[in-house]
């Protein structure tokens, strides 16, 4: 890095950012309990983004180049000569790169063999019924050392480490299968929690066969409780986004309430750390730190985040990326939701959630209609929703769990909602 | 023009020959890919412009070798000492089968590969070297797009986007000694915009094996995105049943990607996670229904000479009249199966597992006329632009999401649309429901393909206009 640090500072880059990782990894791929394949990766990836200012500093061009390990100097006085001239040809607004932060080896080294072989261990202890199967898993173990270094005198290096576990269940009835995915992202996580896990997907695989056609209801009420929740609350995050909120598509207005009045109180931060979480990392890959942030109190909006530039131009004074977010709990119980008459799906094949349109929903992998003292297992048909409906009167449970990088209420409860089926 | 094998491939060529010949020692099978992507991406937006690497980009290495009866693979990008690398390779590979096997694990059952010998080379050309044209020229043509979709009431912004990639590859073992080296583009543009008190975007994608006249294709197309992001904002929900349809051949590429591809890629029939490996030789769709796959079928993005397991690409036809003939398979599926490999073994990149996975994906024509078709429909939708799709290949379940659906009554198009849509039902009542297919081909090779929810890869798919019924919600 020493090198190619030079060769920019004699470029005659207005800026420049270096951003390395390399990443360590062990991996193993399982058929049914047969181990089908074992892998491992060692690779160092070298990014340098180059800003050129035009003669009137009114604006400030830039481009990204990976250098690979493998260029020599004259390859990489190449690419970024290559990298200056397109940025010259960029003119965004002008805008200032990160400064000042230096910090060295923040992480610890992990064994990760260790890691693997606990997690292997997990796996093999699942233990399937007659009528159930693990048929397959992926399990991959991995390490990022990440150096950043600009000309503004960020110089940060760090390291993370993330565990992810892809399982498919079978189970059966009366000779007919059906089959569950989940995937499992952790940091940290004990073997027996694993286990667990995946034999809690039997459950769901069962009911699932049980499970009659979901009926048409163009007014029904929803009830979200599966890993989808995260992806729900995604939207709130989107509409704070300062790169959203410059391009003119984030709707979250500074001091303004998204949700209606008849809503739950809705409460969401980012937090830099989240214990077992995938994503700690303490810079951005602008090499600013991430920080704590309240975007919504009671519903009002209270911030946005975002990367360096956008929040720059939308007047930030400062900003942090977005590394974990927690959604406070609601104000009814999760029994008391479910007391209410409702279709609660647990898996749909593919959650969408448009934060442009506001829409989202997806196909019913499986679900529960509920009149809120008896409910049987459905599945197929469709969720069509949209923010613009469910959010004057957006309910969700006290009790909160942690999906990875989200603490988020255990289940959301919407109205209006649109069931396509039969 | 006639693109250019990567340079840094043929210089690291005999390195990576002794490193085969060092691991040789060691195991009994070793074979190496070698890639070299490099591409760029140009986006012009009102608000912002960008220039980066193209997202698939990459440089490096995979090496696979077969130990104790088992294979294991090892990624890496840097290979100045050989001798110090194939020391390395060897010891993580070993210890790591080694504290797997100590587990006490049971193996899957995996033959020793036995390549044939075999050199061979392909490039493909281009018209336009996009290396020609400044970035200042790419630039300022992405702006004039974007500056003409902007210019209309209502539009928040209007991107243009432009993707060059040049792909070339190199796999060697002991037998087997290839190269290729081919480029494409891609292009996009998207509207996004307010209207009838909703906001909602519009785009169109370019692809194919070419170059810079890519962006003269994307000169006409204005319009097209702001009319499609109208009739979106103006357009009602969908009441939910069942429709005879019309699928564009966008839409049509969805479902023979969606609904077939995925349950046709023959690993899943290892994991028994496809309910296809019951239906070889077997009906599965109306008998006016031909569907194919393969690196050599068409001329699109995921057109090469070799996959990357090292295996030549070939030209499939899954479904003949009806009939489900044969999946598709990368070699170690097809190893298990006692089937010949399909070429279908991609990767991600260097750095990630070879999976079966898709190519070029397609019904092929048939002989009626879009005109009949619409006319033949009492009450239903043309079914227009695909935004995403989702496989279930275990119970032929599918799902697309598609961007609008034009109202046909009586057998004409009202001009009425509904949107969003989405399409689900069970696949082979919906291949069985196809009842007109029109003499139109066009192939879309834009965006990536995932295998569950990872594993993005280069793949392309389409065919004509098809007849069926479906459930839209």
């Amino acid at each position: 890095m020493k090198e190619l640090h030079q060769l920019l500072k004699e470029s005659g880059a207005s800026d420049f950012l270096i951003r390395q990782t390399t990443t360590l990894s062990r991996e193993a791929f399982f058929i049914g309990q047969k181990l089908d394949m074992s892998r491992a990766k060692n690779v160092t990836h070298t990014f340098v983004t180059v800003y050129v200012d035009s003669d009137d500093q009114k604006y400030r061009g830039s481009a990204t180049k990976e250098i690979h390990p493998t260029c020599t100097s004259a390859e990489m006085q190449k690419e970024i000569a290559s990298a200056l001239f397109a940025a010259k040809f960029v003119q965004n607004p002008w805008y200032p790169i990160v400064s000042g932060h230096s910090c060295k080896a923040v992480g610890l080294d992990v064994d990760l063999n260790e890691q693997l072989v606990k997690i292997v261990r997990g796996m093999q202890s699942v233990s399937a019924k007659a009528d159930e199967k693990l048929n397959s898993y992926e399990i991959f173990v991995t390490q990022n050392k990440t150096h950043i270094v600009n000309s503004q005198g960020v110089d940060v290096s760090f390291s993370s480490f993330s565990c992810e576990v892809e399982a498919v269940i079978n189970t059966w009835k009366d000779g007919h299968e059906i089959e569950l995915l989940k995937v499992l992202r952790f940091a940290d996580k004990p073997a027996e929690e694993i286990t667990a896990e995946v034999e809690d997907m039997f459950i769901s695989g069962h009911q699932r066969l049980n499970a009659v056609p979901t009926r048409q209801n163009e007014h029904a009420n929803l009830l979200l409780s599966g890993d989808d929740v995260a992806e729900f609350f995604q939207y709130f995050t989107a509409h704070t986004n300062a790169s959203n909120q410059y391009m003119g598509v984030g709707k979250a207005k500074i001091g303004e309430k998204i949700t209606g009045d008849a809503a739950d109180p809705l409460n969401i931060r980012l937090l830099p750390f989240l214990n077992g979480s995938t994503k700690n990392e303490p810079y951005d890959p602008d090499g600013n730190p991430v920080t704590e942030r309240v975007l919504f109190e009671d519903g009002v909006c209270k911030s946005f985040w975002g990367r360096n530039q956008h929040a720059y131009y939308i007047g930030m004074k400062d900003t942090t990326s977005r590394n974990n977010l927690q959604v406070s709990g609601g104000t009814m119980s999760e029994s008391e939701l479910r007391a209410l008459p409702h279709l609660e799906v647990t898996d749909f094949s593919a959650f969408q959630m448009d934060p442009v349109t506001g829409y989202f929903g997806g196909e019913i992998r499986l679900g529960y209609e509920s009149d809120g003292v008896h409910r049987h297992s459905v599945s197929g048909g469709s969720v069509s929703a949209n923010f613009s409906k469910v959010l004057g009167n957006l309910r969700f449970s006290k009790e909160t769990r942690q999906i990875n990088d989200c603490i988020v209420p255990r289940v959301v409860y919407l109205t209006d909602v649109c069931i396509s089926g039969e | 023009m006639q693109v250019k094998m990567s340079e840094y491939l043929i210089l690291v060529k005999p390195r990576i020959r002794e490193l085969i010949r060092l691991l040789d020692q060691e195991f009994a099978y070793v074979s190496v890919l070698c890639t070299d992507v490099s591409g760029t991406t140009y986006r012009v937006g009102q608000r912002q412009t960008t220039v980066a690497d193209y997202s698939f980009n990459e440089r490096g290495f995979v090496v696979r070798v077969y130990e104790n009866g088992s294979y294991c693979e090892y990624s890496f990008n840097q290979c100045e000492d050989v001798n110090a690398l194939a020391a390395e390779i060897t010891s993580v590979l070993k210890s790591e089968l080694k504290l797997l096997e100590q587990m006490g694990l049971s193996k899957m059952e995996s033959p020793l590969l036995h390549e044939e010998a075999i050199t061979q080379a392909m490039t493909n050309e281009i018209s336009v070297d996009p290396e020609t044209l400044s970035a200042g020229e790419i630039l300022d043509h992405l702006k004039k797009i974007s500056d003409a979709g902007a210019a209309h009431e209502g539009i928040l912004e209007f991107q243009a986007a432009m993707d060059f990639a040049h792909v070339s590859k190199m796999f060697l073992s002991s037998s087997k000694d290839l190269m290729q080296s081919y480029a494409y583009a891609e292009g996009m543009e998207a509207a996004i915009g307010t209207g009838n008190g909703k906001q909602d975007m519009g785009f169109c994608t370019f692809s194919g094996l070419k170059g810079a006249e890519i962006l003269d294709e994307m000169d006409s197309s204005v319009e097209k995105v702001l009319s499609l992001l109208h009739d979106k904002l103006y357009a009602d929900p969908v009441v939910p049943g069942m429709y005879d349809v019309i699928t564009t051949p966008e839409v049509t590429g969805l479902i023979a990607h969606e609904a077939f591809g995925h349950g046709v890629e023959m690993d899943m029939f290892v994991k028994e996670r496809a309910l296809a490996k019951d239906y070889i030789g077997k009906q599965v769709a109306s008998n006016i229904t031909c569907m194919k796959d393969g690196a050599a079928s068409a001329s699109q993005v995921s057109s090469y000479l070799f996959d990357d397991e090292g295996t030549l690409g070939c030209d499939t036809t899954i479904i003949d009249h009806g009939t489900l003939v044969t999946g598709i398979s990368d070699v170690l599926s097809a190893m298990r199966l006692h089937t010949v490999p399909t070429g279908n073994g991609k990767r991600e990149s260097f750095e990630r597992k070879a999976y079966t996975r898709m190519t070029n994906t397609f019904f092929t024509p048939g002989t009626d006329t879009l005109e009949d078709m619409i006319a033949s429909i009492e009450d239903g939708y043309l079914l227009d632009g695909m935004e995403s799709g989702m496989e279930d290949p275990k119970h032929w379940g599918i799902q697309c999401m598609v961007s609008i659906g034009r109202e046909i009554k009586h057998g004409k198009l009202t001009g009425k649309t509904v949107s969003p849509v989405v399409l689900t039902g069970y696949v082979p009542d919906l291949l069985k429901s196809i009842s007109m297919v029109s003499g139109d081909m066009e192939l879309f090779g834009s965006g990536a393909c995932g295998k569950g929810h990872k594993e993005w890869v280069k793949v392309s798919d389409g065919g004509p206009y098809l007849k069926c019924k479906v459930r839209l919600g």
